[in-house]
């Protein structure tokens, strides 16, 4: 029976998604939970959030044991920021001059809230409490530091990158994906777009992300 | 960390694709040691080399055959282990990049042999080399001159386990054209360099494919507008000599002027790797 409980739920959700006719590159997390399983679930099929569906909701620890849910941030807006304190691009983007040096300071609010992610499996690089506690103290992040050691929110996002960018929209939609910028080099050039700046502009001017998706740029996920 | 063999298992275009004259590869040349077949993930975590990832640079003017012009080509080798990134890198990754620093600093752009595809754990799909690799530079505006010394760097992400950010500058002696004798090596790496050419992707419900010849191998590898509007899904794109991609791509809105990817095509006396545009000769 407990089989029974936790498997036909997913089989539900297998249907649902298939009855949906969603053509493939529009596949979408409508069907994604409020649970890991149904999280995962959405994963084994291919399908991970997608801009202007809802985004996966989860249950993490930060570094301090504090349970954290995408729940408890309805109605504000949340930057998930996929972290790995020793990829270089990590890095770069938190060190001086970085796109992230300053920009969960200068853009969180009581209705905006940052979270960094950790989808690093045990022993990988950039996985374990010490290694980023003192990442959080070099680069002044105020913002928790949640452990996905499993890697199934990871993989329910479609986080491929560190960082990999994600923002939730107050209704609990995902409203952008892509890198924080356009220069995985660090150097920006005339063609520089802060493509996450623009986005939570435009969220918090009440605009619909004229630029919802972009490329990722970094080191994988050290799944 | 396993690539697949890709690199060495082209193909060649049998006549419609037959500009110029296929590459002839070994039926059954060896897999190096890191490389993994297309499209199954390694899920193992593969130990981080123990060696610092170099990566051998050097660069030289090469005559090619049937070519009249010189060509600046220039070869990295990252150490065993150890890969580094096509133009369009996939999910994860830095392109390589070559800029010059003289006579005067200006990129300068690099024709790429199709890449290796490697699949990671979470579905992460990269493009890349991780043997000897000739890249041949160029300059949009106008060719370089080899009459003229010239020093360039060469700027990548070297990546196994971890990855690190390298640069090499060399220096490029003068050469007199006239001198410069074809090489075997630098022939054989300027015909595996993508020839382009549009191919004709079939309507299918609501996929569209594209059919290499008979007993061929055809493998899709998407630059990144491609890469980035197939969000990641689908890979590999293509089995045997059929490749699918989903009909939306070309009408899904909006709907872009380009849409490029390179295509190899095997067959067992050889290989051609062809640059096609998906916008052009197949209407939305």
């Amino acid at each position: 029976m407990t089989i029974l409980r936790v498997f036909l739920p997913v089989l539900a959700l297998s249907w649902a998604h298939a009855a949906q006719a969603t053509p493939p590159l529009l596949a979408h997390c409508g069907g994604c939970g409020p649970t890991h399983a149904k999280a995962k679930t959405n994963h084994q099929h291919g399908k991970t959030a997608s801009v202007g569906h809802a985004a996966p909701t989860f249950k993490l620890k930060d570094l301090n044991g504090k349970e954290h849910s995408l729940e408890q941030y309805k109605g504000k807006t949340v930057v998930l920021e996929w972290f790995n304190p020793e990829c270089p691009f990590v890095v770069s983007a938190h060190g001086k001059g970085g796109v992230l040096e300053n920009l969960a300071k200068t853009t969180s609010s009581k209705d905006t809230v940052w979270l960094a992610i950790n989808s690093g499996a045990k022993g990988r690089q950039g996985q374990g409490t010490k290694v980023n506690r003192a990442a959080a103290k070099k680069w002044s992040m105020d913002y928790p530091i949640l452990i996905d050691e499993s890697g199934e929110v990871g993989k329910a996002y479609g986080a491929k990158t560190t960082p990999h960018m994600f923002v939730v929209d107050a209704k609990g939609n995902l409203a952008y994906k892509g890198g924080p910028d356009n220069a995985p080099s660090g150097r920006k050039g005339k063609s520089y777009k802060p493509y996450l700046t623009d986005a939570l502009a435009d969220l918090a001017s009440g605009k619909r992300v004229r630029k919802a998706s972009t490329s990722s740029w970094g080191c994988s996920v050290k799944y | 960390m396993l690539w697949r063999t890709a690199l060495m298992s082209f193909a060649a275009v049998a006549a419609a694709c037959a500009e110029r004259p296929s590459v002839a590869v070994p039926p059954a040349a060896p897999a190096q040691p890191i490389a993994a077949p297309d499209g199954q993930a390694k899920r193992a975590h593969q130990p981080v080399p123990k060696k610092t990832p170099k990566v051998a640079a050097r660069a030289q003017w090469t005559s090619i055959t049937g070519v009249d012009a010189p060509q600046l080509a220039v070869e990295l080798t990252p150490a065993p282990g150890w890969h580094i990134y096509w133009h369009s890198p996939g999910d994860t990754g830095l392109a390589t990049a070559f800029e010059l620093l003289a006579p005067r600093r200006e990129q300068v752009a690099a024709r790429m042999p199709a890449p290796k595809r490697k699949v990671s754990a979470g579905d992460i799909v990269s493009y890349g080399f991780d043997g000897a690799t000739t890249f041949f530079l160029q300059r949009p505006s106008a060719p370089l001159e080899s009459s003229k010394a010239l020093t360039l760097e060469a700027s990548w992400l070297a990546c196994a386990e971890i990855c690190i950010k390298g640069s090499k500058k060399i220096a490029v002696e003068p050469a007199d054209p006239a001198a410069l004798k074809p090489k075997t090596a630098t022939d054989k790496a300027w015909q595996a360099l993508p020839v382009e050419r549009s191919v004709v992707w079939k309507r299918a419900g609501a996929e569209r494919v594209y059919q290499g010849p008979t007993g061929s191998t055809v493998k899709l590898f998407p630059h990144a507008a491609l890469h980035l509007r197939l969000d990641g899904r689908a890979t590999p794109y293509c089995r045997d000599n059929l490749c699918r991609l989903p009909a939306e791509l070309w009408t899904k809105s909006p709907t872009p002027a380009s849409l490029l990817a390179t295509l190899h095509i095997e067959t067992a006396s050889g290989y051609t790797a062809v640059e096609t545009d998906l916008m052009k000769g197949n209407t939305p």
